[in-house]
């Protein structure tokens, strides 16, 4: 057999497995995963930003749980101090320290609230200088002289009214006790065997005063203590309120003041005219003048009324101020001004009795002739006519939760520190702490030291102790001269605030 | 082919999974949203006002019985656990949470502020009313400081989720 | 005869190559319809995202700015139920030497087109600073129209895209947000949130 030749079947190609279906499978899938990852990518920003907003914001609710619990520290005789940022406190799902500052009578707290990536950090500032009001129904911070005919007792309205506690059996209507009073400087008391003065209750001096008075017309009934410190008292806030231009109110027709925060340059009504003032209020006044035969009506039925005067309240003789529920507790004139020797910015001359708490603590109030006023009188000066009256409502200086604490001053949202507020992992991890080791808020406070000057009860001494705040049983406490805190040991630590009330807690 | 569909099926599983962690955050946002709300009115309110306008107890509202917002509240936008699952109130998705315990019966309950209440988290048990003891009375009315709690609890995509955050309110004097 | 070594090297005929083009092509318009679906999907996705995270932004700013300041000072002091689409304001910036420190005057309003929220500084003044905090606010809330009626029934009468509710020291905040689609759709965000005044601070100090 010939072999054929071989047949050509063609250009000899090999096999070729190319396939151009791959490539575009290839390059789809590529299309796709560059699209996915940017999905997941888009996505996962979103996703990160709204869990950083949700979780800054409940590092803001730790932060203001930190400034929470440093203020109730401060209520409770602590420095303000909650943990530190070496040992912070676990709370919620987070944890929080608070950094106390105390410095001229203001305590600055810092806190910083930390929870997964959110970071905040707030302050407030807190006033306290001065805590209450000394337990004295009236109280001169310069020397003070009483002139023949006054009396001066003391009531509690929270038990009822004057009348319902006072007696005739001395031959006049008085409580016969409670009607304490003081002064930083001398106090003269005159009177004659014809206007005797009657002061029914201890008189305090503080300051190195010295006590004179008439041998015959002055009856004491209480004790009278000497050689305390000086008294302090808190001066005056004035609230930041709109200010409205001045009125001069005449005619029939009453002038209604509604309830609500309001301020005037000036008020003056003029006679037979009448203003009322609605409480709840706030009334900002710089002059307040009540002509003879006008009519200030301050209706505390709806609420309490706080009058805040800036430079004088005129109340002239045969005048009306009233308070229309007879409860001083109800009604709060506050005296701003300063009027440094000058006339006195609070002249009170009015023909009714006033019920209301006085404070005029840089300024001379003068309570003319026949004057009475149940509640409290506390100013510079003071110079109190013949015949007056003053009764003491022991109820304006028994320490009430609105009332009793530092005085918070400001807000404000701080800047994070730069080492916590870049690193946004886990805040156990940044600190290198361990939630399990962290103390709870309540464990993490710093004491204070206190100096207390006290009476454990009638007929007995004063007595000076300086110990633990802590530690101190302030059931013990009879009647109170003073206290005052310090952050170490006197005389070593430094002096934080002075206080005349027994605190609440 | 087949590269074509397995990469179709991933992409589309990338959408869905992106949408729902989309949906997610939306929700968490709107959920702290509704918290901050609940923190903010509670600051506008007296301390002393705070518990009994948000205490599970309608009889003992300041403005007269079932005018206080009350523990509960909606959040627009989510919807609430239903009641039956393990630890869901079942009505309304926010829940507003101070140490109060019910020592009453369920028929008549009575809600005490106590100090002897359990949470770690809330930094309980501790002294509220500043007497430096912590016992088992109800502290309503003299407490100095109170820890809350403000949960939100909603079912997304068939499954609940929880928001929670945590602060305290303090009587300040002004 | 079969030579050892060589394949077959059968080639595409025109008719299988064209089969596959056409079935190349039908497939890849399956896979761009879906891909089409699924990025408009996501574009609404997005859009809706970005208008909440907007919304969301302004008001925490908006809540920041409010909670450090003094709820007297606000002005409009109107209570609920009358509204504003401005709050003026001053911020409590901290304590110096026993004095309160102010910030300068700002101002959050909605612009004279009402479709920007503007942050000023020294408002109207020649030291004036402004920031543009959102460009798609709706001139009105979601549901409303300015008719003089309550439409949206949220107890106010034609409020604004941005408006400011006021309640003792407590201000809720309400803001819509609007965008317009590539394909003609509006999308509309609705937010509110609430912020209480911290500051109640006097003048003077000691």
């Amino acid at each position: 057999m010939t072999p054929q030749p071989m047949q050509r079947l063609g250009p000899c190609r090999r096999a070729s497995n190319r396939g151009s279906a791959l490539v575009f499978a290839l390059i789809a899938v590529i299309a796709v995963a560059i699209l996915s990852a940017g999905l997941i990518q888009l996505s996962s920003a979103i996703s990160r930003r709204s869990s950083e907003t949700a979780d800054n914001k409940s590092a803001f609710y730790l932060a203001e749980a930190g400034l929470a619990e440093g203020y109730r520290g401060l209520m409770t005789g602590n420095t303000g101090q909650v943990g530190s940022a070496a040992e912070p406190v676990a709370f919620g799902n987070g944890l929080f320290w608070v950094d106390a500052t105390h410095e001229d009578g203001f305590v600055r707290l810092e806190s910083f609230g930390l929870c997964n990536s959110g970071r905040a950090a707030l302050a407030i500032v807190l006033e306290r200088q001065v805590e209450g009001d000394p337990p004295f129904g009236v109280f001169s911070r310069e020397p003070l002289e009483i002139r023949p005919g006054t009396l001066i007792d003391g009531y509690d309205s929270e038990l009822g009214a004057y009348a319902e506690q006072a007696d005739s059996s001395r031959g006049y209507l008085t409580t016969g006790a409670n009607g304490h009073l003081a002064s930083n400087g001398d106090v003269e008391l005159h009177g004659t065997v014809a206007d005797p003065t009657r002061v029914h209750g201890n008189i305090g001096l503080g300051g190195g005063g010295v006590l004179s008075s008439d041998e015959r017309g002055v009856l004491v009934s209480g004790e009278v203590f000497t050689g305390g410190a000086a008294l302090e008292m808190p001066l005056v806030h004035v609230p930041f309120l709109p200010t409205l231009p001045a009125v001069t109110h005449s005619g029939a027709m009453p002038l209604v003041i509604p309830p609500g925060k309001v301020g005037y340059t000036g008020i003056k009504i003029q006679p037979h005219s009448e203003v009322i003032v609605q409480g709840p209020a706030t009334l900002v006044v710089e002059t307040l003048e009540v002509a003879s035969d006008a009519t200030l009506t301050l209706d505390t039925l709806g609420g309490a009324i706080k009058l805040v005067v800036l430079a004088t309240l005129n109340a002239q003789p045969g005048s009306f101020i009233v308070n229309t529920t007879a409860d001083p507790k109800l009604l709060s004139v506050e005296v701003a001004a300063d009027d440094a020797g000058g006339a006195p910015a609070f002249e009170f001359a009015a023909a009714t009795p006033l019920h209301a708490r006085i404070r005029a603590p840089l300024a001379n109030v003068r309570l003319h002739r026949g004057s009475e006023l149940f509640g409290l009188l506390h100013a510079k000066g003071m110079t109190i006519g013949a015949g007056a009256a003053l009764h003491f409502d022991r109820a304006l200086t028994r320490p009430t939760s609105a009332t009793h604490g530092p005085r918070l001053v400001s807000w404000s949202v701080v800047e994070v520190p730069a080492p916590i507020a870049q690193r946004r992992s886990d805040p156990f991890e940044v600190l290198g702490v361990d939630r399990n080791t962290l103390p709870r808020p309540a464990e993490a406070h710093t004491g204070l030291w206190l100096e207390i000057r006290y009476r454990t009860g009638p007929g007995q001494s004063y007595i000076d102790a300086t110990t633990w705040y802590d530690g101190f049983d302030w059931s013990l406490v009879y009647d109170l001269w003073h206290y005052k805190v310090y952050d170490e040991p006197p005389p070593v630590g430094v002096l934080l605030y002075v206080g005349y009330q027994v605190p609440l807690r | 082919m087949l590269i074509m569909l397995v990469a179709l099926s991933i992409f589309s599983g990338t959408v869905l999974s992106t949408t729902r962690q989309r949906a997610i955050a939306r929700e968490t946002a709107l959920a702290a949203q509704a918290i901050r709300s609940v923190f903010e009115s509670m600051r506008n309110e007296g301390f002393t006002e705070v518990l009994r306008l948000y205490d599970p107890d309608p009889t003992n509202d300041p403005g007269g019985a079932g005018t206080a917002p009350g523990a509960e509240f909606a959040v627009p936008g989510l919807d609430a656990v239903p009641a039956g699952n393990a630890g869901a109130p079942g009505n309304l998705p926010g829940r507003v949470i101070f140490p109060l315990i019910d020592s009453g019966t369920p028929e008549d309950p009575r809600w005490e502020l106590r100090e002897d209440f359990a949470s770690d988290r809330l930094g309980m048990p501790r002294d509220l009313d500043g007497d430096g003891a912590v016992d088992p009375l109800d502290h309503s009315a003299d407490t100095l400081i109170l820890p809350v709690l403000v949960r939100v609890e909603w079912m997304s995509n068939g499954r609940p989720r929880v928001l929670e955050q945590y602060t305290m309110l303090v009587g300040y004097v002004h | 005869m079969k030579v050892p070594g060589l394949r077959r090297n059968a080639g595409f005929t025109i008719i299988e190559l064209l089969i596959a083009v056409g079935l190349f092509l039908i497939l890849a318009n399956k896979v761009t319809v879906v891909m089409n679906a699924a990025a408009r999907f996501t574009e609404d996705e997005s859009a809706t995202v970005v208008l909440e995270d907007q919304a969301h932004r302004v008001l925490d700013r908006i809540a920041a700015a409010v909670m450090g300041t003094n709820g007297e000072t606000l002005v409009p002091d109107a209570e609920a139920p009358a509204h504003s689409s401005q709050l003026l304001f001053q911020v409590l910036l901290g304590i110096e030497e026993g004095e309160a420190v102010w910030s300068d005057p700002e101002q959050i309003a909605l612009s004279e087109s009402l479709r920007k929220v503007l942050w000023r500084q020294n408002p109207d003044t020649p030291e004036e600073t402004r920031v543009v905090w959102s460009n798609l606010v709706r001139p009105y809330l979601e549901g409303e129209v300015p008719n003089g009626v309550d439409d949206n029934g949220n107890n106010l009468v034609d409020e604004n895209g941005l408006t400011f509710v006021i309640d003792r020291n407590r201000v809720t905040i309400q803001i819509s947000l609007t965008q317009q689609q590539s394909d003609g759709r509006t999308l509309i965000r609705t937010l509110a949130t609430t912020a209480t005044c911290r500051n109640i601070v006097t003048q003077g100090g000691p």
